[in-house]
């Protein structure tokens, strides 16, 4: 071991290195031009692709909140009253393993007063499990329990909208709220900070959550109704298979009515082939910027080799190989991408840092990909010899006469 | 040890064809200190590229310590400069941001020697050339004949078979010339061969034999 480490200390790789370093620290103000190509051909690689997998992260997680996870029914005209009793969703769940929780949505508009504010509140009938596949979460008092649903309890959740126009108070507790013909108890004020599907387009809307049956009942007053199953998968399957299952249930039970089944991870889908395409186009566009610095790098070489002919004749005088003054030269090159592409991917992770704090109420934060780096790393490494190869071995290939008598 | 044989060297100057060297046959004996004088344009440089191996010649054998060197490709000529021959050059030709010690130390790390070794012998051509207090220097923080001291050290540091000087003294003082040629002097007597190539009669006397070259063709031998 100790002997192989000797041989590459004596064989002059060190040397070279250490010449290198040298060389490139004898000329600071050249160096750093130099570098500067590929300093910004780095920083453009890291950063925009760190911003554009930062921007899907963020984006592919609002889809999730959306409600990607599971698997939409919306029925269009009449709806079978079976379809909302517990009874049915838990024979659903255990006729089929893909579902993992069944939730349901019976929305109706309808006119609604308090302290004299006549308005339009959206009423939706939901069943208690509605809340947790939804993902929403109750800002005060509680939320709408099984006994409230089987009972047809005259009580309601709203939202911290709809507590802010209506009572113009949250801690409403208990207080009553009139729809239609109905008086309901207020019993919990839900956290608006939503970012679900459902949530950005009911957004305007005041609404209240009411137990599923008093909706249901045909006598409630109101002037547009939907009705939207929701089904969650179960542990180990995907939103495809429970979407195939929810079709085949509702092909079978249900075919005279009209069903719609679907779900939203198309969006996801497109979305994730725009980013990739993104990702590799300023991929490419900092890459030629790379390029170009690779170039940058081959021009000041071969500058650098042509001042010092007169070094490389005598170097070559006193014994250097072509080899060595290849390898001399090289390193240089390789060497000098190496520190450009240290200082750009410093460079970038500080501009990643202070993009994250810009953007950090957005929910956005960028992160350096360790990937990204490597491949950054590895192309400057093969820039450096690619680009240092022809001036070294212009060096290399000098005549010792021509190159010790060069210039006096 | 050094064995001319016939060596012609023709250069193309436009269309015309210069002849260097012309058919020029010399020895030099190990231990010996020979001068070669002769104004510019004499082809004493080109005798001194091809006794260096930094030039074939176009015709004619050269030995090298009974090395056929016309054979050589220039990596294996590289080797032979590194391990058989000292340069020492009018204009010094030391390499500006090395320090003394590195550049001294530079013809060992070629030659692949170890660290530890290489101190040592750097040690050495330092105090043979009395320079021990400047090694840490730059070249360009030192005299003319200073930075000739170096070029000696690096010369010797690798004891080679053959030190060779071209014009050594041709930028520097008479003063300082001195201390260059006694140096050589002091180097010959500890037993290395030293060839000296030079257009000065005086500083060509000192040498114990004398070449004298002209128009390609060595003219006149003149032994001490």
């Amino acid at each position: 071991m100790i002997k192989f480490f000797d041989a590459i200390f004596n064989s002059g790789i060190v040397q070279s290195f250490r010449m290198a370093i040298k060389s490139i620290l004898s000329n600071k103000m050249r160096s750093f031009l130099t570098m500067l190509g590929i300093i910004i051909g780095v920083i453009a690689l890291v950063v925009l692709v760190s911003i554009v997998n930062g921007g899907t992260s963020s984006i592919t997680n609002t889809i999730a909140e959306l409600g990607n996870d599971m698997v939409y029914a919306q029925f269009s005209n009449d709806v079978p009253p079976e379809v909302a009793k517990k009874e049915t969703h838990d024979k659903w769940i255990s006729d089929n393993p893909s579902f993992n929780s069944v939730g349901i949505e019976y929305t109706v508009f309808s006119d609604c007063e308090i302290n004299g504010n006549y308005d339009t509140v959206m009423q939706t009938g939901v069943t208690s499990e509605y809340f947790s596949i939804m993902g929403k979460k109750v800002l005060m008092g509680r939320l709408l329990s099984p006994v409230d649903i089987n009972n047809n309890s005259l009580v309601c959740v709203i939202t911290e909208k709809t507590a802010k126009d209506y009572i113009g108070y949250f801690d409403c507790i208990g207080e009553t709220i009139t729809v239609g013909d109905l008086d309901y108890t207020i019993v919990g004020v839900l956290d608006d900070n939503d970012n679900s599907l459902e949530a950005m387009m009911t957004w305007s809307y005041n609404t209240i959550y009411v137990p599923y049956g008093i909706i249901a009942q045909e006598s409630i007053s109101g002037y547009f109704s939907t009705c939207t199953l929701y089904f969650g998968p179960s542990e180990g399957y995907t939103i495809d298979e429970v979407k195939a299952d929810a079709q085949a249930l509702f092909d079978k039970d249900y075919k005279d009515y009209e069903v719609e089944v679907y779900d939203i991870s198309y969006i996801e889908d497109a979305l994730g082939d725009v980013t990739s395409i993104l990702s590799i186009v300023l991929g490419a566009i900092a890459g030629i910027s790379l390029l170009v610095g690779g170039i940058g790098i081959m021009n000041i070489m071969l500058v650098t080799v042509t001042e010092r002919t007169r070094e490389i004749g005598i170097r070559k005088a006193i014994g250097a190989s072509r080899g060595v003054i290849l390898r001399q030269f090289l390193f240089e090159s390789v060497v000098i991408c190496l520190i450009g592409c240290g200082i750009g991917i410093f460079m970038s992770w500080v501009l990643l840092k202070i993009g994250s704090l810009i953007t950090a109420s957005l929910g956005v934060e960028f992160v350096m990909d360790p990937t990204i780096v490597m491949i950054a790393v590895t192309f400057c490494f093969v820039i450096g010899i690619l680009f240092g190869l022809y001036p070294a071995n212009k060096a290399a290939k000098m005549n010792p006469i021509d190159a010790l008598h060069y210039g006096g | 040890m050094i064995d001319l044989k016939d060596i012609t060297r023709v250069y193309l100057v436009g269309e015309e064809e210069v002849c260097a060297l012309d058919h020029v046959t010399m020895h030099v004996y190990p231990g010996e200190f020979v001068s070669v004088i002769g104004p510019s344009g004499s082809g004493k440089s080109t005798l001194m590229n091809v006794i260096g191996c930094l030039d074939k010649a176009d015709a004619g054998n050269y030995m090298l310590d009974g090395i056929p060197i016309e054979y050589y490709t220039e990596n294996k000529l590289a080797e032979v400069r590194n391990q058989k021959i000292g340069f020492v050059f009018q204009n010094f030709n030391l390499i500006s941001n090395m320090t003394v010690e590195e550049n001294i130390e530079l013809p060992l790390i070629y030659r692949g020697m170890k660290r530890s070794e290489r101190v040592e012998k750097v040690k050495e051509a330092v105090a043979a050339v009395g320079l021990q207090s400047r090694v840490h220097h730059l070249p360009t923080e030192l005299s003319g004949g200073q930075q000739q001291r170096v070029a000696i050290a690096r010369a010797i540091v690798t004891k080679p078979s053959l030190i060779l000087a071209d014009e050594p003294t041709g930028n520097l003082d008479s003063h300082t010339s001195r201390d260059i040629i006694e140096i050589f002097k002091k180097l010959n007597a500890l037993g290395n061969t030293i060839l000296l190539i030079t257009h000065d009669p005086d500083v060509a006397a000192e040498a114990k034999r004398v070449v004298r070259i002209k128009d390609g063709k060595i003219s006149e031998v003149t032994k001490q």
